[in-house]
């Protein structure tokens, strides 16, 4: 499909129809670090696995889960820079929205923006994709709570649960499984780190962390990043869980 | 029932019609407008300045400089701090010390604190007292159209290891003197430092090397300032520079 | 406003909240102010909030303008939530910063002939090291620290009450009376104070806590009120020509 030069800008599509430059910035998500979100009975919990790249690392220096508001929180994939470009837009837009209406953004419009955003770097010439996923989980006082995913073609749409990344098939799978929607969040969370685990099943010799953030009515519908702590036990725990699952499927 | 007892208007009334149309000369200044909130200002002004008063006194030795100062801030007849320190340390042989209005002072002292810093990256040396005094200079002159109401003295130990005050006025004028006396005391101050340490009105003229004797003299400018001067008083801040360094301490004096 | 000549509407307070006042206590910060905001003369709110928390550990109270107190509000809340959001949830700012920088911007708009008309009491108790923290800010961006500081017409009526009641080892209840007996001179004396007033603690153990507004009691039942009033009492009298 490629070499037919059609697929060194974004600014043609190819006979087929298609975009080149769009997929191949799916591709640099597929192949990325899965990230999650799901929307439970009280909150919304997003959460991302990731290998930890290099030993000599500071802990929690790769970071992928972000606020946008008080209220809002967000997980990239893909480029993480690029989905950082994108959290700190997002920062912008919500700021300048509040100033300008006098009220807290709404997580729909924030999504539709940052969505139109990504839009726009699909089509005009001399700038490349966003090789990022990104889930927004916010809650805004005209809506309620709102989970959102925005891929690099601008797509964006509005899930129950949603999962990207490498391990997007699986995690789609669990989620759909497990009835999140009549569950809480705290009920909610230790799944959530297994399906993460699975997700990375064959990556499991090397070193992996988790990063889970919630906004639920336990946190006043603020979003919050769990602490290191308390994820890596999670973690723990998690992990023994599946090998426990493991040895008896044996 | 008698109608002029009948209400007490009539004698507002009298008051009224006899009251005399004021002009601006028979105005008299009323030192009340200083109790005045600031919400009582006219229609369409706003004075961006306030003088917070205070005093200070800085006298070169032979190889030291010592700053006496009081550490009273004041707004109107309002006291706002008893214990204000308007002396900062520039470098380990300089200090500034300042009178007028606190905002402008602490904005001028944390600005030339920059500057020091600045110097100290791009040459790899501290600033000397002589480009201190030369940089104070340029900095005030360079607000010359919305000055920074600061008096100052710029104290140091210079590159011969003698002592120096560099006086200047708000806008940028400035030379290098002995002694200096700045702020709201500055008239009471001045002859007494004149006598002491010019003593052209003695035969015998004793310039004391001692920092002592100098601090002494200091304390008592302070004091005897603060005697007269309602805007000096509470503690009386002693600075000395010398070539070990800064050494500060501090003295109860009147509180009224 | 004429064209062409600069804005200068600014520059005029319009609504006005009367003094407010701060002390160390025992246990922390005690900020008090009524919730007056008067319009000229006339009394425009009887019941306007004139505190509030700007962060965990830091609460503010303002006399003055009462616009540029939300405005200080909005720039306040800014800083705080956008510092919160690139922190994860950590507490960033200080109580000496958020004083600081109060500072700053007041100095700012000094400079820019728009000042925001406020005298400000910023007190605050750190979470960590316990540190307490009483300052004061006025439209010129002075900043002032002090174990009990006044603003507007109370710094000259309540100063003396203050000095002579003020101790390190206050207990909130005697803070409380002393905050108590300033507002009823305040009362009293400021044409522009209420007696409904509020008052907002701060302590390490509870943080900020801003309690409801109470009215405190006035006496007004003296026997001077009652001669000086019989002694121009007349009776109605109705004109028939």
């Amino acid at each position: 499909m490629s070499g037919t030069g059609f697929d060194y800008e974004c600014s043609s599509l190819s006979p087929e129809g298609r975009i080149f430059q769009v997929e191949y910035a799916e591709k640099a998500v597929e192949t990325s670090s899965t990230i999650l979100g799901v929307r439970c009975k009280n909150g919304i919990v997003l959460g991302t696995e990731k290998i930890v790249l290099s030993k000599m690392m500071v802990a929690g220096t790769d970071k992928r889960v972000f606020s946008i508001t008080t209220t809002t929180g967000s997980v990239v994939n893909g480029l993480t820079p690029d989905g950082k470009s994108l959290v700190y837009r997002g920062r912008e837009e919500a700021v300048q929205y509040e100033k300008m209406f006098g009220i807290k953004i709404p997580i729909q419009v924030l999504a539709e923006r940052l969505a139109m955003r990504t839009q726009m770097n699909t089509i005009y010439n001399g700038i490349r994709p966003y090789g990022t996923s990104i889930i927004l989980a916010g809650n805004d006082h005209i809506k309620g709570l709102g989970l959102y995913m925005i891929e690099p073609s601008g797509q964006c749409f509005e899930y129950y649960g949603c999962a990207s990344g490498r391990g997007k098939q699986l995690a789609r799978n669990e989620i759909e499984k497990v009835n999140f929607r009549e569950m809480s969040v705290d009920e909610a969370i230790p799944l959530i780190a297994k399906i993460l685990l699975k997700a990375q099943e064959e990556m499991k010799d090397k070193k992996q962390e988790l990063e889970i953030s919630i906004i639920s009515d336990t946190t006043g519908y603020k979003h919050k990043i769990l602490d290191r702590v308390f994820v890596d036990q999670l973690t723990l725990k998690a992990q023994e869980e599946i090998e426990n699952e493991q040895m008896e499927m044996a | 029932m008698d109608l002029e007892n009948y209400t007490n208007v009539n004698i507002f009334k009298k008051v009224y019609e006899k009251r005399e149309v004021s002009s601006i000369h028979n105005v008299v200044e009323q030192p009340h407008h200083l109790l005045k909130d600031n919400t009582q200002h006219a229609k369409g002004g706003f004075n961006p300045y306030v003088n917070n008063q205070g005093t200070t006194v800085a006298i070169a030795g032979k190889d030291f400089v010592l700053v006496a100062a009081d550490t009273r801030i004041s707004q109107g007849f309002n006291i706002l701090s008893r214990d204000y320190s308007r002396t900062t340390k520039l470098t380990d042989q300089c200090v500034i010390t300042s009178g007028g209005m606190v905002a402008d002072i602490e904005t001028l002292h944390k600005l030339l604190i920059a500057k020091v810093k600045t110097y100290q990256r791009q040459f790899k040396k501290t600033p000397t007292v002589e480009s201190l005094a030369q940089l104070l200079g340029n900095t005030l002159y360079g607000r010359r159209f919305m000055p920074y109401y600061a008096f100052n003295l710029l104290c140091g130990i210079d590159q011969n290891g003698q002592g120096s005050v560099y006086g200047y006025d708000a806008i940028g004028s400035w030379d290098k003197l002995t002694y200096g006396v700045q702020g709201s005391g500055s008239e009471l101050g001045a002859p007494i430092l004149d006598n002491q340490f010019v003593g052209h009105n003695y035969l015998v003229k004793t310039l004391p090397d001692d920092v002592s004797v100098v601090e002494d003299t200091g304390k008592d400018i302070i004091n005897s300032i603060a005697e007269r001067d309602i805007y000096t008083g509470d503690q009386v801040e002693i600075v000395i520079v010398d070539k070990n360094g800064i050494r500060v301490k501090r003295e109860p004096i009147r509180r009224d | 406003m004429i064209s062409g000549q600069p804005r200068t509407h600014t520059q005029v307070p319009v609504n006005i909240g009367t003094s407010v006042m701060g002390l160390r206590y025992k246990d922390g910060i005690m900020l008090a102010a009524d919730t007056a905001v008067a319009y000229g003369s006339m009394k425009k709110t009887k019941h306007a909030q004139r505190m509030a928390a700007i962060s965990s550990d830091t609460a503010i109270a303002c006399s003055g303008e009462m616009s540029d107190f939300q405005e200080l509000l909005k720039i306040f809340r800014e800083k705080h939530d956008g510092d919160v959001i690139e922190n994860d949830g950590a507490l960033f700012l200080k109580p000496t910063d958020y004083f600081n920088y109060l500072s700053r911007v007041q100095y700012q708009r000094r400079m820019k002939g728009d000042p925001l008309w406020n005298g400000s009491i910023i007190g605050g108790v750190r979470q960590d090291s316990g540190d307490v923290f009483l300052g004061m800010v006025d439209l010129y961006g002075t900043k002032v620290e002090g174990n009990f500081l006044l603003t507007g017409l109370a710094a000259h009526y309540c100063q003396v009450l203050m000095q002579n009641s003020w101790r390190a080892d206050l207990t909130e209840a005697e803070a409380r009376a002393i905050i108590e007996d300033c507002m009823k001179v305040m009362f009293y004396r400021d044409k522009k104070a209420s007696d409904e007033i509020q008052i907002t603690t701060i302590t390490k153990d509870q943080g900020v806590k801003i309690h409801d507004p109470y009215r405190i009691q006035g006496e007004w039942n003296f026997q001077f009120f009652h001669d000086k009033t019989n002694e121009f009492w007349r009776p109605i009298r109705i004109y028939n020509n």
